[in-house]
């Protein structure tokens, strides 16, 4: 892999906080990564020790393969789009463009073609003599995006770049950055909080919790195989159960849940006989049939319908299968040809699931 | 806005609170019109005061000292009091509390305290009392009310602006020329507007450490007065209410505008 960004063991302390605790990460040269976490897990941190405004108090970081852990901001060859924009209330559009390619010394002749440039890939021709006052929150995020990437760094950092904007232009820009990235092919990353945008624009995502790596993956990595409790639930919607393993053969494991449901995973390497495990289930993985269903799926309890939420394209079942488990379900609105039972408030139905589609948690 | 019971009265209380602030001022400045040497009976209406005051080479030279005094002393207490108020906003140490604390000391300390340890704690150095320790006098006075503005302003400055230019490849010293001092601007300017006003009108403390030949126009009113209030004071007071309000509305101005 050809690395881009690589922390090593970098840990982060405000007085007795810990707001980054020995993380480790690589990211590739071009890659869109993303740093996902609640408010307050320590991703904006992360951010801000990769551009510099903060320094690791433990670890090193690395850019382009070079130690930049004690330099200045301003001597790394990253660049930052700014939450808030933080675009010069004093200068205009241009001169806010401008500003990084005259501490860069550009010669004068080279920044007019730069700068137009810089303006055409964000759609701003005919704002150049604006101040940020008179612009539109989406236009101020353009300038911020060409303020830094003139200066064609080695790395885009963005803090939540589109967390002050309406929904509709939020999913406008989410499209116009991916798109923007791919086109220029720089390293970007991308702190957000919202796990739909981070699953909608990364190449690879990093969940964070209380400033410790939880898991880096693909979307499809962290949503089918989260390895914590925090990351199923923080990624779309979970269902959890917790059980012990009653008996263990070579393929299988035989869990009694707390709920007294008995049921078989497929077994991984380690031994768990008689040990407590958590494993947990996405809503959409779940088979519902009616009472007379005769299906043959090897996890098949009986319920019933606790709670309906119509939403039109799908419906959310909310069904108790024990008195201590009670599950969501997603059901898909689908064509009529392969049209599906549609329950009623307590019906009782038959809840099933294949072994593969659940995924044991590390505790 | 305005209705009944007990709001009546209130705008009679205010109307009586303006009046009594301003009525003085008032009758000052119609006096200087005033042809009568004798500045209580009204006669008839004339600038004579006013020509006269501009061909008195003492009150001047007053004039002229003032002016050295106060755009000096406002130079120095601007760009010192902004350094100030800038270092205690940027760095965070232990005794900061304590610092910005004891800032405000001077500004409620008397006057007349100020202008007796002044004037000790020069003759402590031997330095002789004239325009210079004036100076050094007034730029002391000066820098708290400029670092009072100054911080005000730095207050509500965005913190990312400076990340934001330090990011984009600019040093400590380029971000605080390009970035932090237009951001602060309107309220260095407004800070220098009243150090020059506050200067210019002090009387207290000057009245200690000034030495001979070094009397400034509040002394020279002072010194006249103490011969019989004339119309020339008048005139002299006069304008001097006039300038320093307009100073102050031109501070108050540029402050507003770009907050």
């Amino acid at each position: 892999m050809d690395v881009s960004v690589e922390l090593r063991g970098v840990t982060k302390r405000f007085d007795d906080i810990i707001a980054v605790n020995n993380m480790s990460l690589e990211i590739a040269r071009g890659e869109f990564f993303s740093l996902l976490g609640p408010s307050g897990c320590g991703k904006t941190t992360t951010l801000r020790l990769v551009a510099g405004f903060e320094a690791p108090t433990a670890g090193e970081i690395l850019i382009n393969n070079q130690d930049v852990s004690d330099k200045r901001p301003y001597e790394r060859n990253v660049n930052t789009v700014f939450q808030n924009y933080a675009l010069f209330p004093h200068l205009t559009v241009v001169g806010n463009i401008r500003f990084g390619l005259e501490r860069k010394k550009v010669a004068k002749h080279q920044m007019g073609d730069l700068i137009d440039e810089a303006l055409d890939l964000v759609r701003l021709q005919g704002m150049a003599d604006r101040y940020p006052h008179q612009l539109s929150g989406g236009q101020q995020q353009r300038v911020a995006l060409a303020r830094a990437l003139i200066l064609r760094p080695e790395v885009l950092l963005l803090d939540e770049p589109l967390g002050a904007l309406d929904l509709k232009l939020r999913k406008e820009m989410q499209l116009e950055l991916k798109t923007l990235q791919e086109k220029i092919g720089i390293t970007f990353i991308y702190v957000t909080h919202d796990q739909e945008e981070a699953l909608t624009m990364s190449d690879r995502i990093a969940v964070i919790e209380q400033g410790v790596l939880a898991q880096a993956g693909t979307p499809e990595e962290i949503y089918e195989f989260p390895r914590t409790r925090f990351v199923a639930d923080f990624i779309g919607v979970s269902n959890f159960f917790s059980g012990k393993v009653t008996r263990q053969d070579e393929t299988s494991l035989h869990i009694n849940t707390d709920g007294g449901l008995r049921v078989i995973l497929t077994a991984d390497d380690r031994n768990r006989e008689n040990q407590s495990v958590h494993f947990s289930i996405r809503p959409e993985k779940f088979m519902v049939e009616p009472e007379t269903g005769r299906s043959d799926w090897e996890n098949r309890f009986p319920g019933f319908i606790k709670n309906r939420i119509y939403l039109g394209d799908s419906i959310h079942y909310v069904i108790s299968l024990s008195d201590k488990e009670t599950i969501t379900v997603f059901l898909k609105n689908r064509s009529s040809g392969q049209r599906q039972a549609i329950f009623s408030q307590g019906d009782k139905v038959y809840v099933s699931w294949l072994r593969e589609d659940a995924i044991i948690l590390k505790d | 806005m305005i209705r009944k019971g007990f709001f009546k009265p209130l705008t009679w209380f205010t109307a009586l609170g303006y009046l009594f602030l301003y009525l003085p001022i008032c009758v000052l400045i119609a006096f200087s019109f005033n042809t009568s040497r004798f500045s209580v009976v009204w006669k008839s209406f004339t600038v004579q005061w006013y020509i006269k005051l501009l061909h008195d080479p003492l009150v001047l030279h007053a004039l002229k000292n003032s002016l050295v005094v106060a755009v000096v002393a406002m130079i120095l207490s601007t760009i010192i009091g902004t350094l100030t108020a800038y270092g205690l906003y940027r760095y965070r140490f232990r005794a900061k509390v304590v610092f910005d604390g004891i800032l405000f000391l001077p500004i409620v300390t008397p006057e007349i305290v100020v202008g007796i340890s002044l004037v000790i704690f020069f003759v402590l150095i031997h330095l002789s009392l004239g325009l210079k320790s004036i100076i050094i006098a007034h730029v002391a006075f000066d820098i708290p009310f400029v670092m009072l503005i100054v911080r005000a302003r730095l207050q509500g400055m965005d913190r990312s602006l400076e990340e934001a230019s330090m990011d984009l490849g600019a040093d400590e010293w380029t971000t605080f020329f390009k970035v932090t001092v237009p951001q602060l601007l309107p309220g260095i300017i407004a800070a220098a507007l009243l150090a020059f006003t506050l200067s210019f009108d002090d009387f207290v403390i000057t009245f200690f450490v000034a030495g001979v030949g070094s009397t400034t126009l509040p002394l020279k009113i002072y010194s006249m007065v103490r011969l019989g209030v004339s119309p020339k004071i008048n005139a002299l007071s006069a304008l001097i209410v006039f300038f320093s309000i307009t100073l102050i509305t031109i501070a108050d101005r540029v402050q507003r505008r770009s907050v």
